[in-house]
């Protein structure tokens, strides 16, 4: 009878778009994440650094402002650690080199410190109570690094681990395109 | 008979009088407790599989909440702006209700339609059987009324879809997520190096509201003086000391700030001559670990100044 | 090493000897149902039990290694230990996915036999044989799955010597780590009603010895899914820590899908026993609810939730969509070319009429289902096409479901008064009376206690209704035919009903009245929240190989202490946070800690949960159980010519 056919031939037409749906989808890579943030002034942050020095983003306007959210237990975090060294060295060898600053996410001070203590990495460590930081970002898990104009405007945003080079490249794109 | 109506009646007009009076009943004020838990069960943790962040015990969701605990506790925002900044900073896929609009609105829409079809084709069929003989209707009229119960079952959706979904501006403003002092900097510094008299005009406004603010006193200063200097000599004095008197002040107002130390070390001698005062601002500045545009051009003015001084 | 080698080799041969029998014994049964062949049908039962021993000799295999700490297989290495418990341990072979899978195989294996042996008298006819042919297909591909993408029997890198163990959370409760299994059981066993289905729809007819036997079988796989679902609920409030009882979270609703058309299944069944109607739902309802159980385990196994690309990077989730969608094409196909055939004369006569009743029920659970599979599948289609993730969250499904569920009462309060064939408002309005009073009760006592809210009254004033209709009917049976007026199908039934209407009134009330605070305690102080006291005696740390746990002592309006606690698992780094619950008939005091916990400071912040009526959704769920027991046993002895000829299909 009618309706029972055309209440299977509707079904068969809803599953199969369904199915055509989710086997067509194909995923975009590229390094930089999604986020309502940018392109936009970076959210206000306010703290200290684990050595009670107070820290002020809205100061740093002038210079690249790199922020890396870090917790010393997390293995990608450590994994990605020699990366970050070497672009602080570079960067630090630079006349305009961008300032790198971890971001303590849910951790201890004296944890932190041991960390670097044992794997080197001189720049500044701030405090990220009841991670109020993180959350200004959106940021839920880490590591991830993010990357501030010299006009306080945020950049890029790589969640995970950044693979070497990856952020000398990207630091590099961004410099030639905040040059025109 | 009549009495069984009547019983039945009298059961229909308590009960709906009862509902009534229960549904518009006060409940009591809800504690600040209570809106953090309506809050945080509608954001998502944006770690987990769709739990919501009252749910979720994940270190993300844990953040979140001690953020809408604080922003309940301030007092300032209502739950829609609460969820609307916790949104603009993780994305709109934060918000557990779909929105009323666009493709999301289907999840409101089409279980209305839904409805809407089964029950009519139930009552279709129900008609039928009892209406064994029925005169043939027609290809035409069972087309109409398809599309009729169509429009009306999206016409219920989207009805459903307007009253259930969330409502939020989730458009982020060109103009900033902060406040409109952050704003009006960000803009201002935007438009420095070109255009220097809209530049200085958004620091004025910025100091209209917040005359205290360091960086829009500084950077006013500094953008006046730099204006100023393609002009005659009357307006380049009267510049330098207004720069100089502002300059000053912001660096009362912030003693670590170290922009306003360097411009000032930078204006006292390329306007004003006086190397010696110059030098003592610069070595301060430079302690104060300036950003690096600003070191940029103080560091071609401190070597001068140590060729000048002999040093 | 030789010896690891040869359990992986060994166990790989068992599962392609399985994939084997099951391909062959599908073939067989298939070619002996088209040419109604009875010599090759019964042949079948050989290919069955190769399969099946193979099926149990994988699985033996798996909890071997397992039980020998062999970790020279990757699986083992995966989620063995050697500082579990033996029991955990002999569970942790289905805590992940490729072990999942040789328990999916072993259960559906014993089902497929047991069906055989059931119906052993009858394998030589053309429907057995057909059902026989699907369940065996079905077995086949999951041997092949087991064989390919989920293979457990991966040789993983050398020199390992332990491994992390299974997920702590699935430690905690002996119950949690055997819920898979019994979620299988009740998976695994719609295979076999879904079998005979689609054996009705190819053989063309469904003589009614069909329905005797798929409905004990639904009602047995339904059973063990309620309790399923029941035990996921109460594993969610007692262990998870977020105090609540259902999140809507795509898993749980992948095991609520198939229930929802199981129950649907169950009650339109009954129309067609008694007057043959509603043929083509019912077969609709048993293909629907074992495809729902395949798109599940899809959703659940594929990673395609996190991210709907992950799937297809994922091993097993095309080869689940192929099935999910194969089973749906074939179905869909048969229903449309077939279904005329089943179609019986006669149709319902009245809306008002117990038939119609469940007609519209029918409806409403179809709506439900609807509303609860959209809201779980929308998300990745919105990702698949906008390429940005969506969340539909709680929220969505309360407002959704609620009134889904207060037709459901309603329905539920009048069915049981209705005539069969006739229009039933005069009766309706006759019998009716007595539950509305209750429902009128029932609302005026939720005013007094303080209720307040449309939906948590009407679902009060709906529950007393619709308590007061199958108590009443319990009544009146009970009345004629004494101590038997508790046991059989209808009556065993209003108990389940009963049930069911506590576990909604329960979550009305806990869902809207539940009230909840943040507490600093500090020892020796007391604080107050909602008419109790809350001290907090001591915070105390214990250690052992696997985990710190920190618990904070506290003792509720000064009885015994309470302590929930957080336990951070050194080696995974995990914290998982325990609740503490103090349970009465009123109401729950949940107590959790919250983190950051110092615990030499004498401090613990704690957050209070009053949740009302929580003991109450436990005990609708006994009620349930015990209500389905009841409805097996036999209402009145039957002779045995009514048996045989209810199953010959007169």
């Amino acid at each position: 009878m009618k309706p029972t056919k055309v209440g299977v031939l509707g079904l068969a037409v809803v599953i199969a778009a369904f199915l055509v749906v989710l086997v067509l989808s194909d995923g975009d890579a590229g390094v930089g994440a999604r986020s309502p943030l940018l392109g936009e002034p970076a959210p206000s942050v306010v703290t200290t650094s684990i050595d009670d020095v107070p820290f002020e983003l809205g100061r740093r306007k002038g210079s690249w402002v790199v922020f890396n959210f870090f917790n010393s237990t997390c293995v990608p975090c450590i994994a990605e650690h020699p990366s970050l060294l070497r672009f602080a060295e570079d960067e630090a060898n630079r006349s305009d080199g961008a300032e790198v600053y971890t971001i303590v996410n849910d951790d201890s001070d004296g944890a932190v410190r041991a960390f670097f203590a044992a794997n080197s990495g001189d720049w500044p460590k701030l405090r990220d109570a009841d991670g109020a930081i993180a959350v200004a970002f959106g940021v839920a898990k880490v590591p991830e690094t993010w990357i501030i104009d010299p006009n306080g405007f945020v950049r890029l945003r790589i969640l995970g681990s950044v693979v070497d080079g990856v952020l000398e490249e990207q630091m590099a794109d961004l410099r030639a395109s905040q040059g025109e | 008979m009549t009495k069984r109506r009547l019983m039945w009646a009298l059961i229909i007009l308590l009960s709906i009088g009862m509902l009534a009076f229960g549904s518009l009943r006060d409940s009591g004020p809800l504690t600040q407790q209570d809106r953090i838990d309506v809050i945080t069960k509608r954001i998502a943790c944006p770690t987990c599989d769709g739990e919501s962040v009252f749910v979720s015990r994940a270190p993300s969701a844990q953040s979140i909440r001690a953020e809408v605990a604080r922003q309940v506790g301030d007092g300032v925002r209502t739950d829609d702006e609460i969820v609307a900044y916790i949104a603009e900073r993780f994305g709109g896929e934060v918000l557990l209700l779909p929105r009323a609009t666009g493709l999301d609105a289907l999840v409101w829409i089409l279980p209305a339609m839904v409805t809407v079809v089964l029950v009519a084709a139930l009552w279709l069929a129900f008609r039928r059987w009892r209406q064994p003989v029925v005169v043939a209707t027609s290809k035409r009229s069972l087309l109409v009324s398809f599309a009729i119960v169509c429009v009306v079952g999206l016409g219920g959706g989207v009805l459903v879809a307007r009253q259930a979904g969330q409502r939020l501006p989730l458009q982020t403003a060109t103009g900033g997520i902060e406040d409109s002092t952050a704003s009006l900097l960000a803009q201002a510094r935007l438009a420095g190096p070109t255009n220097v008299t809209a530049a200085i005009e958004l620091y004025g406004r910025v100091l209209e509201t917040d005359p205290d603010n360091v960086e829009a006193v500084t950077y006013r200063a500094w953008l006046i003086m730099l204006s100023a200097r393609q002009f005659d000599e009357s307006l380049r004095n009267q510049a330098f000391f207004s720069t100089i008197t502002a300059l000053g002040r912001a660096i009362e107002l912030d003693p670590t700030y170290p922009d306003a130390m360097c411009f000032l070390g930078i204006v006292v001698y390329r306007d004003g001559g006086d190397a010696k005062s110059a030098k003592e601002f610069v070595d301060r500045c430079l302690e104060r670990d300036p950003p690096a545009e600003v070191r940029g051009l103080v560091e071609t003015l401190a070597g001068e100044l140590n060729a000048e001084l002999g040093e | 090493m030789l010896l690891a080698n040869a359990t992986a080799q060994l166990g790989r041969a068992i599962l392609l000897a399985g994939f084997l029998a099951a391909f062959f014994g599908a073939f067989a049964a298939a070619v002996g149902a088209r040419r109604n062949d009875a010599r090759t049908l019964r042949f079948v039962p050989q290919f069955v039990v190769v399969a099946t021993a193979m099926a149990i000799g994988a699985f033996a295999v798996m909890e071997w290694a397992m039980i020998t700490r062999d970790f020279s297989l990757a699986y083992v290495q995966k989620v063995g230990s050697r500082s579990t418990p033996a029991l955990y341990n002999f569970a942790a072979v289905w805590s992940a996915l490729e072990g999942s899978i040789l328990m999916w195989l072993l259960i559906l294996a014993g089902y497929v036999a047991a069906a055989m042996w059931w119906m052993r008298k009858r394998l030589a006819e053309p429907l057995v044989g057909w059902a026989m042919a699907v369940m065996l297909a079905v077995l086949a591909y999951f041997f092949l799955l087991s064989f390919g993408p989920a293979n457990p029997f991966v040789i993983g890198p050398p020199g390992v010597i332990d491994g992390p163990g299974p997920n702590p959370l699935l430690q905690n409760h002996i119950l949690v780590m055997f819920h898979p299994p019994i979620l299988y059981l009740r998976y695994v066993g719609m295979t076999v009603p879904f079998a005979f289905a689609i054996a009705a729809l190819l053989a063309g007819k469904v003589e009614d010895g069909w329905l005797h036997l798929t409905r004990r079988w639904t009602v047995a796989a339904w059973g063990f899914l309620t309790f399923g679902i029941a035990l996921g609920g109460w594993w969610s409030y007692e262990v998870l820590g977020w105090s609540g009882v259902w999140a809507w979270d795509p898993v749980e609703n992948a095991s609520l899908l198939p229930w929802i058309t199981g129950t649907a299944y169950i009650h339109s069944v009954m129309v067609q026993e008694r007057r043959g109607l509603l043929r083509v739902w019912n077969v609709s309802l048993l293909i629907a609810t074992f495809s729902l159980t395949i798109l599940g385990t899809f959703l659940t196994r594929s990673g395609v939730l996190n991210s709907v690309h992950a799937f297809s990077e994922s091993d097993i989730g095309p080869w689940l969509l192929v099935m999910f969608a194969v089973i749906v094409a074939v179905s869909l196909v048969l229903v449309f070319l077939r279904g005329d055939q089943l179609r019986a004369s006669g149709s319902i006569d009245s809306v008002f009429s117990r038939e119609g009743a469940f007609l519209v029920n029918n409806v409403l659970f179809a709506i439900f289902a609807f509303v609860v599979l959209l809201g779980t599948v929308f998300p990745l289609v919105v990702e698949a096409i906008q390429q940005r993730q969506l969340v539909v969250g709680e929220p969505f499904f309360d407002q959704l479901t609620i009134p889904i569920g207060l037709t459901m009462l309603f329905i539920m309060a009048v069915a049981p008064v209705l005539p069969w064939r006739r229009d039933g408002r005069e009766r309706m309005s006759q019998r009716l009376v007595v539950p509305a009073v209750v429902g009128v009760a029932a609302l005026a006592l939720a005013l007094i206690v303080g209720a307040s809210g449309l939906a948590p009254l009407l679902a009060f004033a709906l529950g007393g209704f619709a308590g007061g209709s199958a108590l009443q009917h319990l009544v009146r049976a009970v009345r004629v035919q004494q101590l038997r007026g508790f046991v059989g199908r209808a009556n065993g039934g209003m108990i389940v009903h009963v049930g069911v209407i506590l576990i909604c009134v329960a979550l009305a009330a806990s869902n809207s009245f539940t009230r909840s605070q943040e507490i600093d305690l500090v020892t020796g102080q007391v604080a107050r929240f909602a008419g109790h006291t809350f001290e907090l005696i001591d915070v105390v740390e214990e250690q052992d190989s696997r985990s710190t746990s920190v618990r904070a002592l506290v003792s509720v309006d000064g009885g015994k202490p309470y302590a929930p606690s957080i336990t951070k698992f050194t080696r995974i780094g995990m914290n998982v946070g325990t609740p503490s619950v103090r349970t009465s008939l009123t109401s729950d005091v949940y107590l959790t800690l919250e983190p950051p916990v110092r615990q030499d400071s004498g401090q613990a912040r704690i957050k209070v949960f009053i949740k009302p009526m929580i003991l109450w959704l436990w005990i609708g769920t006994f009620i349930m159980a015990f209500g389905t027991v009841l409805a097996i046993v036999p209402s009145r002895r039957r002779s045995v010519h009514e048996i045989r000829d209810e199953v010959v299909g007169r």
